[in-house]
């Protein structure tokens, strides 16, 4: 879980969405497929932190879909928490018939059931979140970045500071920082007192970044 | 050491599972009974006519369900003999062309449409993903790095 710092937002994403769709009467009949909808919204999950990182394994995906998965069963938790407060009066054996002792079983009873579902709800979606994840993961793999030095697509690598890096024009071309004449010839004025970069260098990636690829 | 211990823990994790999937038949009229009927409500269909059961008692989930959730348990045991690597696809397609397989010929063919081998079929898948997780789980980094994406 080295970019754990890129997880909060997909994880939460696939979580919801999830448990958005497990909610819905006749949608939720998804995950009657393996878990469809667990799987998805891992797999979502998954996909965002690849799209981000590019570095999600088979490990690190199955992390990011129990994660989701427990999001879910989280979410999953609250539903029943007010599904207890809502309806859990009207199922208390005893309530209706104004028995104290029979309303307080059953209380207790109805804690008992929600508070377990709320746990077998986090057991069961983080397992089926994880293989989601694993199985996202197997799908969307990191995509090859051997071509990140040699440019066509991979990212710059910018310096330290500022003037340590190659000019656009490599490195006979004149630093962005007043030395040498610029291509009009020796007796023209510089533009501001700063070189110009030669004509075939072309510009540098980001409009104007002192440094090159 | 390492691998046997995430085996493990995945191994019971969906043990639990599959222990409460089965707790209306050796727990009937119990909470723990009403709760695995609640949670798998949302997962599993829990048609009777499909459902595995004893003394009048079903399982809280299908016939399908029921195997996957055991196969689940088993798999992560098979990962701290022989691990797989878990993003090679023809794992993934070994362990679920099966179970489609059977989906497939119930709807053309209803007589094949039965309970044991909905639930053999869900086992060998379920026995796979297990598998596979246990093995991603418990692999080194470096070890999974190298492994190709697709088979």
């Amino acid at each position: 879980m080295k970019d754990k710092q890129h997880y909060l937002v997909p994880v939460l994403a696939g979580g919801v969405l999830a448990a958005v769709l497990s909610a819905i009467p006749i949608v939720n009949y998804c995950n009657l497929i393996f878990c469809m909808w667990m799987l998805l919204g891992a797999g979502l999950a998954v996909k965002l932190v690849q799209d981000k990182t590019n570095t999600v394994d088979g490990k690190e995906g199955a992390m990011i879909g129990l994660l989701t998965g427990l999001v879910t069963g989280g979410l999953f938790a609250v539903l029943y928490l007010l599904m207890f407060l809502i309806f859990g009066a009207a199922m208390i054996p005893g309530a209706a018939a104004g028995e104290v002792e029979g309303a307080l079983g059953g209380t207790v009873m109805m804690l008992v059931i929600t508070v377990g579902s709320c746990f077998v709800a986090l057991f069961a979606f983080g397992g089926f979140g994880a293989l989601g994840g694993l199985l996202a993961s197997m799908i969307f793999p990191p995509k090859n970045d051997d071509a990140g030095g040699g440019g066509g697509g991979g990212f710059a690598q910018a310096p330290s500071a500022p003037g340590f890096g190659q000019p656009p024009g490599g490195p006979g071309a004149p630093p962005a920082g007043g030395f040498g004449p610029p291509p009009g010839g020796p007796g023209a004025p510089p533009a501001g007192g700063f070189g110009q970069p030669p004509s075939g260098g072309g510009q540098p990636p980001g409009g104007g970044s002192p440094w090159g690829q | 050491m390492r691998r046997v211990g995430v085996a493990g823990a995945i191994a019971a994790w969906f043990a639990v599972i599959a222990i409460l999937a089965a707790a209306p038949v050796f727990a009937p009229d119990t909470a723990l009974a009403i709760i695995a009927r609640v949670v798998f409500s949302g997962l599993c269909h829990q048609i009777p006519e499909r459902s595995f059961g004893h003394d009048g008692h079903l399982l809280a989930v299908c016939a399908r369900c029921a195997g996957i959730y055991a196969g689940l348990a088993l798999g992560p045991l098979l990962a701290i003999a022989h691990p797989l690597a878990p993003r090679r696809a023809r794992w993934w397609v070994i362990g679920a062309v099966p179970m489609a397989t059977q989906v497939l010929l119930a709807w053309i063919w209803p007589a094949l449409d039965l309970g044991w081998l909905r639930a053999l079929t869900g086992i060998w898948a379920g026995l796979f993903g297990g598998w596979l997780l246990a093995s991603a789980l418990s692999a080194p980094r470096e070890t999974l790095d190298r492994a190709p994406a697709s088979a």
